[in-house]
Formats: C-alpha cells, structure tokens, sequence
C-alpha cells in the first residue's frame, strides 16, 4: 500500500482533473477537497472518489467547469441548482452565497439540488464556521440504486443520507464537527470486511429477508440486503426517521428529486441535494457568552472518565484533527486497489502512469 | 408550610425516580376529554388562568393520546411540586427579548413551557410568514412536554421545522460515548415536514438516548433486565441491570443511541440551545433553587412555499413516503411506517377506547390536586373514575 505525502497526492489529482478539462481553480477545489477527506480519515470520501468522477464525465453525468446558479432568490432563502458539476466547486460556491446571507439577515436558509457529490459533508459546515456561522446540512443522494433499508424494511430504498452540524471555533475549541452518515456505518466499511473476509460489524447490515446479518456479500451479490439505519435493533427507527428528513429535506425543498427507482440515472452516479441552515450566533447573542458555553459544555462532558482509559470521551471533530496530524506528517496511506484505478483514470485522460506515479513518488 | 413543601419535594422525587415496591399492572382508562378535564381543574386550582389550564391540559393530555405517556398527564406531579415551590411560575408569557427580524430570542420566564412553547411557535411562525423562514431561541421556559407538538404546529401552518432541545435542572442521565457516567440529560431532536394533499406531516421526534427513561423503569418494575446496550456503570461498563439509576448517587447512565453518532447529536443538542441563547446547559453548577425543570430549544422554521410549488411538494414527497413503505416488512405484521405513523395509530387507538393511565400515576395525580386545595373525591368524579 503506498503511502503519499498529502501535497503530491494533490497534485495528482489536479493533474488528472486538468487533463480532464477542469480549470485551473476548479482542479485545485476538487484535489483539496478530496484529500483532506484522507486527511481526516474519511477514505470513503478521499482521493478514491475520483475515478467515479471522470467516468461520470465521460458519460455525459458530470459537466467539467460548472458553476451554482441561484434559481430562488428570496434573500434570506437562496435556492440554487448544481447544474451537475463538481460538487466541491457547487458546495464551495453555494456555502459563499449562504454566508454572505446569513452575515446579513443572521440566518440564510440555502438549498441545492442537481450536485454531482457534495463529497464530506463537514467540509461545508466547516467552510460556514471559518466565518464565525453555526449551520446544519441535511443531505439527501440519489441517481443510484439505494443503499440503506428502511427500518422494519427489508431492502434498499434510500442512500446513506448524512447530517451535519458545525460549531465555529471558541476561545478554546476548535469547531465543533459532527458530520455522520444515517446508516449504522458506510458503505466503504463493508466493502473493506468483505476484501479482508472477516464479518461485518453487528447491527450494520440486514439480508433479502430483513434479518440481521454479519455477512458482508449481501452487499455483493444475490439475493441482495441492505445497509441498516444508525442505531440497531432498538433504536433503528431513529436513525432511519433522521435518513428519511433527510431525504425529504434534501430531495424536495431543494426543488430536486428523492432516491427512488423512477430518479436512478442510467449509469451509477451520485447526485446529492441539501438543505443548509446557516446562523449567525451574533444575531442572537454576544461572541463572548456564546463561546463561554460552548467551552463550558465541551469541558463537563469530555470530564466524563473514559471507560477505556485509552479512549477519552471525544466531541465530535477530535478524531479527524487526530488523524489529520498523522497523515500531514506520515502521509495519506493509499491501497493498492485505489491507486490501480488512480492510475487508470489517468490513462483514460491522457497521462501515463510513470509520470503520475514520479508525482506522487511512488514506485 | 416548610412541611408541605418538603412533602411535595418527595412525591415529586417519587414521581421522577421511583416505582411501586411491588408490581402493579391496573390501571384506570379514562376517556380523554375527561382526563383532559381532570387536568385543567388541577392546573386552575394551582393557579393558573382558564386558558393557560387548558393549554397544559390538552398539550399533557396530547402527549397521552400520542403514545408518549413519559411526556403525558404523569408529568402533573412534578409540575405541582414546582409551581408550589415557586420553581415554576404560572400565568407567564413568551417574552421576546432580542430581535433581529427573522433571529429572534425569547424568554419563558420559567413559566408552563405548554403556553409559552405555543407562543414562541406562534412568533416563529409569523416571522416564517414575513421572512420566509425564522430562527426562534427560546430559553429559560419550563418542560416544555412532547417536542413533536411544536413541530406539528409549524406543520398546522404549513411549515418545515426543525428543534434541537436541552434540559436543565434536573439530574443528568446520559453519559457521553466513552465515558462513564451521566452528563446531560435526554436532549430531544424533532425535524417535522407539512402535510401534502394525501399524506399526514412527517413527525420525527427523538430522545438522543437509547431508550427513554421509562422504559429502565418499566424493566425495573417487572423485575427484568434493562435492555441490551442501554445502560451502563460506573465504570463505563455495560450493564442490564435497571436498578442501578435508582441509587443516590446513581450507579450509572443511559448510553447515548447509535454510539458517536447519537452522542455528537445529543451534544450538539445540548449545546445549541443554550450558547444561541445565552443561557447554560445542564451542570452540576447549574441546578436551580427552588427546583425546576428547564427546557431551551433551537427552532428553524421554513415557509417551503418559497422553495418549491405545492404541486411539486406534494409529488415528490408523496413519491417518497411510497417509496420507503414499498419495502417489505421483514416482520409482515410490522409494516415499514414514516414518523408520525406510530402516534397516529395510537391516537386513533386512545381516542375511542380512552388513555390508560396506571394506578400509581394515578395516585401521583391525586395527590398533586389535593397539594392545590382538590378533593380526591371530586378529581374522580370530574375524570369520571367510579370508586
């Protein structure tokens, strides 16, 4: 498994997505967005989107150079339309509308529909709380079968819809990040187990019959299962009703469309709407008394001992600044089935495997 | 007077924390419009005006019809014991107290969280209308029951909501993933969508721990073990063993639902209310003398008329509902259903064959009408329960 220190590995995809046609801006928020998704520890959503991504474009599924299209304008609420481009470019763009709003009016309220992958999602809460802005992301996926089963269900109808919340910075916390898929895991896990043989974790997958199971290939092949809503057995019906807000959140307020068999596009692609609400908490209170909270909540919980003492309770955006210090400094660890498909999408737009493994000093 | 108001301190201690020392399972069926009398003769008697009675009455009562009975006419003891300490104060209203146009924050005055929820929803809801959405602070009112009722009010007028909720002044009985013991307390999340033409809002309205509170009590008053995975020690370690929330000090603490996932919305659940609103969340320091029960929520309020036609809502969201419910029950006599459905079924349920309310609860109720100047007697009668 090669191991790629995080500037060459951005270079690497600026250069497949330059030769794909991007501009220069365009292939530089595509390659940073995705490899700080590795950074963070979030592969699923790493440099081994991408060649998903050109094939998409060269289906006709992806439009290389497009930019958010504001379609409502009501001031505070801002709907805009992704005209299928770049996810990183449209989150970029529309989170830059929805600041300036919220900056404005305290709150914005911003949908878009019509997005190739939006990708991390804690990408653009984040984004939101460089300004000093709360804001909360309900996301909804489609243009592919479904991945997630409703709870009681027994196949897939819906994807893994995530939810994301994100606090700026305080006096002395980092922003708070929570930023999690409404299934029990991602799907990357299960392909992982499956690869390695081993079981899936419990309570992360039904089978054909809506039974539990811990068989990985349910995912794989015939008669197929499903991925199961966060919170197991006895609390699955939460975590599915948050996926299913989601979905009407993201889906239809966005003026978009929800996952099901009538909206699957031809080929296996990913659309995503969402539905952000951005806050300026300076609308409603002092910076100072509102920070003084936050670090008073973050410091009474994470007080709590830890269970296992080499596990501290955590709030949520510690373990991707942990694994981000690792990775800046060990490099992003790349398997070796990622970096074949790297390859070969470079291949596909023109540039030889030697050059971008030179790039990335891989041998 | 020192001894009534301790008297009432224990029964309400009873009500929150206790059970009966042998299991119980009578109970009275009482038909709702009565218990809803019932309820509004107490809250009159403790001294609220006509109004306000009936707000807490139907809003308690409504909690009972839905299925939520740790929300429901149970609640009343508490209350009582809070309102005669002078925790609670009656008669309040929802007082705006930053106002920013479409941002605005307002104070419950630690009156009966029923009129001032439906007030600051109120607000929300015509600054939706002006703006084209709202975002309401609210702070400092007491227990403001069952959080889907906000939502369905937004939804009543046709608008998307969401709540994020925390609750102060009470004993913390959630830990934190990882930790080892109680925090903050069940920190309720609720995102409603209206109506369409065919199908009823979508009402999601969860607690953010494992399981709710009474159902450790129920499996304590069977003599069965707690749930898998709900509970844990004070060692952080997995426990089934409900008695151990029943000790002073607890012996241990409700694990947050979905590991790092519930525990991050429990969080942030417990965070935003407070920080948006200037207020603070649940501490030890931050208990209250006299003794009340607090809720702060964060509610987005959106018009979804400025966002997509009616048409377009109705289809897409129809299409939706269809979809999820097409999957076929891995249990047949457990459909898939869409939030809501649950507390639907169960008020069509209760609404013809009355709200079974259990013997024990019954006698909290009692005893809190005599605490404001009530005869049992004349309780019974109004709820229409024969000696």
């Amino acid at each position: 498994m090669p191991t790629i220190q995080a500037d060459k590995l951005e270079a690497v995809c600026r250069l497949i997505t330059t030769a794909r046609g991007s501009a220069e801006k365009e292939a530089d928020q595509v390659a940073r967005n995705l490899v700080v998704a590795n950074l963070k520890g979030h592969d699923s959503h790493g440099v081994g989107m991408l060649p998903r991504y050109i094939k998409s474009s060269f289906v006709g599924e992806l439009n290389i150079n497009s930019h958010a299209e504001i379609v409502t304008d009501h001031g505070l609420i801002v709907q805009i339309d992704g005209n299928q481009g770049y996810g990183q470019v449209i989150g970029e763009e529309a989170m830059e509308i929805g600041i300036e709003r919220a900056k404005a009016f305290g709150l914005c309220i911003l949908t878009i529909r019509n997005s190739y992958h939006l990708c991390r999602i804690g990408a653009w809460g984040e984004q939101c709380a460089e300004h000093g802005l709360v804001s909360m992301h309900h996301v909804n996926g489609y243009g592919h079968p479904g991945y997630v089963a409703p709870f009681r269900g027994s196949d897939a109808r819906i994807s893994t819809n995530p939810y994301c919340v994100v606090l700026p910075k305080t006096a002395n916390n980092p922003p708070t990040v929570l930023d999690f898929a409404t299934s029990a895991v991602a799907q990357g896990k299960i392909r992982v187990a499956k690869n390695k043989g081993v079981e899936a974790p419990e309570g992360a997958l039904i089978n054909h019959k809506g039974q539990p199971t811990r068989d990985p290939m349910v995912l794989f092949q015939e008669p197929m299962g499903a991925l199961a809503a966060v919170g197991g057995e006895a609390a699955g019906h939460k975590g599915y009703g948050l996926a299913f807000i989601n979905e009407l959140f993201g889906g239809v307020l966005s003026g978009g469309h929800t996952c099901r068999p009538e909206t699957h596009h031809e080929h296996d692609v990913i659309i995503n709407g969402m539905l952000s609400i951005i806050i300026d908490p300076e609308k409603m209170t002092d910076r100072e008394s509102f920070e003084a909270e936050i670090d008073a909540a973050i410091a009474h919980v994470t007080a709590s001992p830890a269970a296992d003492p080499e596990k501290p309770v955590l709030v949520p955006g510690d373990p991707e600044r942990q694994t981000l210090a690792e990775r800046r400094s060990e490099g992003v660890p790349i398997d070796d089935e990622t970096w074949r498909e790297i390859l070969a999408t470079g291949q596909s737009v023109g540039i030889e495997p030697d050059e971008l493994r030179s790039l990335a000093a891989v041998n | 007077m020192a001894f009534r108001a301790a008297q009432l301190v224990l029964i309400s201690l009873l009500a929150i924390y206790s059970f009966p020392v042998f299991t119980r399972h009578t109970m009275q069926i009482i038909e709702h419009a009565r218990l809803r009398d019932a309820i509004t003769a107490i809250c009159a008697a403790g001294g609220s005006e006509a109004k306000e009675a009936r707000i807490v009455a139907d809003n308690l009562v409504d909690a009972n019809m839905a299925g939520h009975d740790s929300h429901g006419v149970g609640m009343i003891p508490t209350y009582i014991t809070n309102l005669l300490n002078g925790g609670l104060k009656p008669n309040e209203h929802a007082e705006i107290v930053v106002d920013n146009g479409a941002v605005i924050v307002i104070d419950g005055r630690s009156g009966y969280g029923q009129v001032i929820g439906q007030e600051a929803m109120a607000i929300g809801i015509d600054r939706a209308k002006k703006f084209g959405a709202a975002c309401v602070g609210l702070r400092n009112a007491h227990h403001i029951g069952r959080i889907g009722q906000w939502g369905e009010q937004c939804a009543a007028a046709g608008f998307v909501s969401t709540h994020h909720v925390n609750v102060v002044g009470h004993k913390a009985s959630v830990a934190p993933f990882g930790g080892s013991d109680a925090r903050y307390i069940t920190n309720p999340y609720c995102a409603v969508m209206p109506a369409t033409d065919k199908n009823p809002p979508t009402v999601l309205d969860f607690a953010t721990s494992f399981v709710a509170m009474g159902k450790i009590r129920v499996a304590r008053n069977k003599g069965e073990p707690a749930p898998e995975g709900a509970l844990i020690d004070t060692t952080g370690q997995p426990s089934r063993d409900p008695n151990i929330m029943y000790t002073d000090p607890i012996g241990g603490a409700l694990n947050p639902f979905g590991q790092h996932k519930g525990y991050g919305l429990a969080l942030l659940n417990e965070i935003l209310p407070s920080a948006m609103t200037g207020t603070v969340g649940c501490r030890p320091e931050t208990r209250f003398d006299p003794p009340k029960t607090i809720n702060n929520m964060l509610s987005i309020i959106i018009d979804p008329s400025r966002l997509v036609s009616r048409e377009r809502f109705n289809e897409e969201t129809d299409a939706a509902i269809s979809n999820v419910k097409g999957s076929p029950a891995a249990d047949p006599s457990k459909p898939v259903v869409v939030p809501g459905d649950p507390e639907r079924i169960s008020w069509k349920k209760r609404d013809s064959e009355g709200v079974p309310v259990d013997d024990e609860t019954w006698r909290e109720i009692t005893a809190s009408a005599v605490s404001v100047g009530m005869r049992a007697e004349d309780l019974d009668v109004i709820a229409g329960i024969k000696a």
